[in-house]
């Protein structure tokens, strides 16, 4: 019987963020990347549960909360910005925006 | 009750300028959608707001007057000459843009109070930034601020370049968040503190040597997210966009806030959090600074958009007031002189763009100032004023930020900095006096016409030149302060 210790769950929040910043590299949809900054935010959110367990402190289970709201607000604005941008061109891939560069 | 109030430091004088901010958006959003009220009640509220604000950080002098350097709500909230001089800066760059950004908000009918609350919260959220001593604490005042800045930046809808910036910003302002936080929880899971004063303690006890190597990982994650907010390469990708696309009014404000915030919560976890790591983050930062004055030199140099060239030009400066801020405190000090300066120069010149530009326009095209000086003698005038300024021309604030700056860098011994910043000073001529060239000294068939200038934009335009000029000629005062900013930490 192995036992699971905080290491693996540790080593499974910094994989979730690794994919959600691969993500954001690659990944070309708005929405898509929208989702890996989400999965990159609750990433976090496990490493903090994870080490308030580990640590006995309540300060990494408090601070989750927060990160959690600010996760919400983000998604409130973003999706109004990628809604309106929708309106105008019909798709919400990025490649698209590139009016502007230099 | 009270008892149990002393013992967590409840106190709201240390923040009571986010209180009054978010209490004026709120009572702005209350008259916006209830009660049909005109212009004038509106513009009443939100003066007397900023004015109240600038009287909440007058009283914070007092508090700190009494107590000196010392923390609230359980060492959630700091109150030290860096948040003080954070505050007062902040508050400035609010009392300087509030006037350019109503103007161009007009311009959108329904939807002028809009712009104002997301001013006002970002505005409060950048002062609890900079008060912040919990880490977590910084998070949130980090991203009330930017949160508000991603929509102000996506204000004109039917403009698609201020879309296109509004989502760059966004996802972009988002993903640095992100590696911020997951820096946060780095040292969280390695070192157990959450707060600044706390890790420079816990270092002072384990020895600088024997710090984890998550923990300076985390460290360095959570600076990379600060560095993104002040555009510093090779985190500068979404400034020249976002400046470009942004309605003109609102770029001066959303360029001056963010970059104000993250310098002094970089200077106070620079010089708090590892003082007791020389050296340890050494090449990082070094790494940082050279390239984006390397960078932002090289690009400034080719641009045709005005806005853009600013952004470049923002970089370069970016990786002046880093310089100083790494090396030590005397240059930590010199850097405060130049942020204020620089801050002063970049909110003059965004809001002669917004005349020139029109409030709410996005592209800016550099022949678009062609002879200014023929029809617009005022402008033209204070517009070389801010360049020369920015430039580091004799007898502007430039110069005196940049040589206070070298000058203690040399005294660090840093030859090899010094050195770079000199050339790409001598770069910074060709593309600040492009401009100046154009739009004085250029011949040309089609001046530009003559603008109107209304007399509150006169008061603010001269104000802010008058303020560059000052500096360069009797820079004391300034210096003073600068000092008094970091003397806690000598």
């Amino acid at each position: 019987m192995i036992e699971v210790t905080s290491d693996w769950y540790l080593t499974l929040s910094a994989i979730l963020f690794s994919i959600g910043f691969l993500g954001m590299m690659v990944r070309k949809n708005a929405l898509i990347m929208f989702m890996c900054i989400e999965l990159m935010l609750n990433a976090v959110n496990l490493t903090f549960i994870t080490a308030s367990k580990h640590l006995g402190s309540v300060d990494g289970q408090i601070a989750v909360f927060f990160v959690l709201v600010v996760a919400a607000a983000e998604v409130v604005v973003g999706l109004a910005i990628i809604v309106s941008i929708f309106k105008k061109q019909e798709s919400a891939s990025v490649d698209m925006l590139s009016s502007s560069k230099g | 009750m009270k008892a149990i109030a002393d013992a967590i430091g409840f106190n709201l004088v240390v923040i009571s300028p986010t209180i009054a901010l978010v209490l004026t958006a709120l009572i702005l959003l209350f008259f916006t959608i209830t009660i049909e009220s005109n212009e004038k009640v509106k513009q009443v509220i939100t003066f007397s707001g900023v004015v109240s604000t600038l009287f909440c950080v007058f009283l914070k002098f007092g508090l700190f007057l009494q107590n000196g350097v010392s923390s609230y709500f359980s060492k959630k909230i700091l109150l030290d000459e860096f948040s003080l001089f954070g505050n007062v800066l902040i508050g400035l760059i609010l009392l300087f843009n509030i006037l350019p950004i109503w103007d161009s908000s007009s311009q959108l009918r329904e939807k002028t109070t809009e712009a104002i609350i997301l001013t006002l919260m970002s505005t409060s959220g950048f002062m609890l930034m900079v008060d912040s001593e919990n880490l977590i604490m910084l998070f949130i005042g980090l991203e009330i601020g930017s949160i508000s800045l991603y929509a102000l930046a996506g204000l004109n809808r039917v403009d698609k370049l201020s879309n296109e910036a509004s989502l760059k910003y966004f996802l972009l302002g988002s993903l640095a968040s992100c590696i911020f936080i997951y820096g946060v929880s780095l040292v969280y899971v390695s070192f157990s503190v959450l707060s600044v004063y706390d890790f420079a303690t816990g270092v002072g006890f384990v020895g600088a040597d024997s710090v984890p190597l998550t923990t300076k990982l985390g460290v360095i994650l959570t600076f990379i997210g600060l560095l993104f907010k002040i555009a510093a390469a090779p985190f500068q990708s979404w400034a020249p966009d976002v400046y470009q696309g942004s309605p003109t009014g609102y770029v001066g404000y959303m360029a001056s806030v963010a970059k104000a915030s993250a310098f002094i919560v970089i200077a106070r976890l620079c010089q708090v959090s590892l003082r007791f790591m020389p050296n340890e983050f050494d090449s990082f930062f070094l790494f940082v600074v050279i390239l984006s004055v390397v960078i932002g030199s090289i690009f400034a140099s080719v641009q045709d958009d005005l806005k853009r060239l600013l952004a470049y030009s923002g970089v370069v400066q970016s990786g002046f007031i880093l310089s100083g801020i790494v090396s030590g405190i005397n240059g930590t000090s010199a850097s405060m002189f130049y942020l204020f300066a620089y801050i002063i120069q970049l909110i003059g010149i965004f809001v002669i763009f917004s005349i020139i530009n029109g409030k709410m326009s996005s592209n800016f095209n550099i022949q678009d100032i062609q002879g200014l000086i023929i029809n617009n003698k005022f402008l033209a005038v204070t517009f070389c004023t801010f360049m020369l300024g920015l430039a580091g021309i004799p007898l502007t604030s430039g110069f005196v930020s940049k040589f206070i700056l070298l000058t203690n860098l040399w005294a660090y011994q840093k030859y090899l900095l010094v050195s770079i910043l000199l050339l790409s000073t001598v770069a910074g001529f060709y593309f600040y006096l492009k401009p100046i060239w154009i739009a004085t000294i250029e011949k040309t068939e089609t001046p530009v016409e003559n603008f109107k200038i209304k007399r509150s934009e006169y008061l603010l335009i001269s104000s802010l030149a008058t303020m560059t000029i000052f500096f360069g000629l009797v820079p004391s005062s300034l210096i003073n302060i600068s000092r008094w900013v970091v003397q806690s930490y000598l």
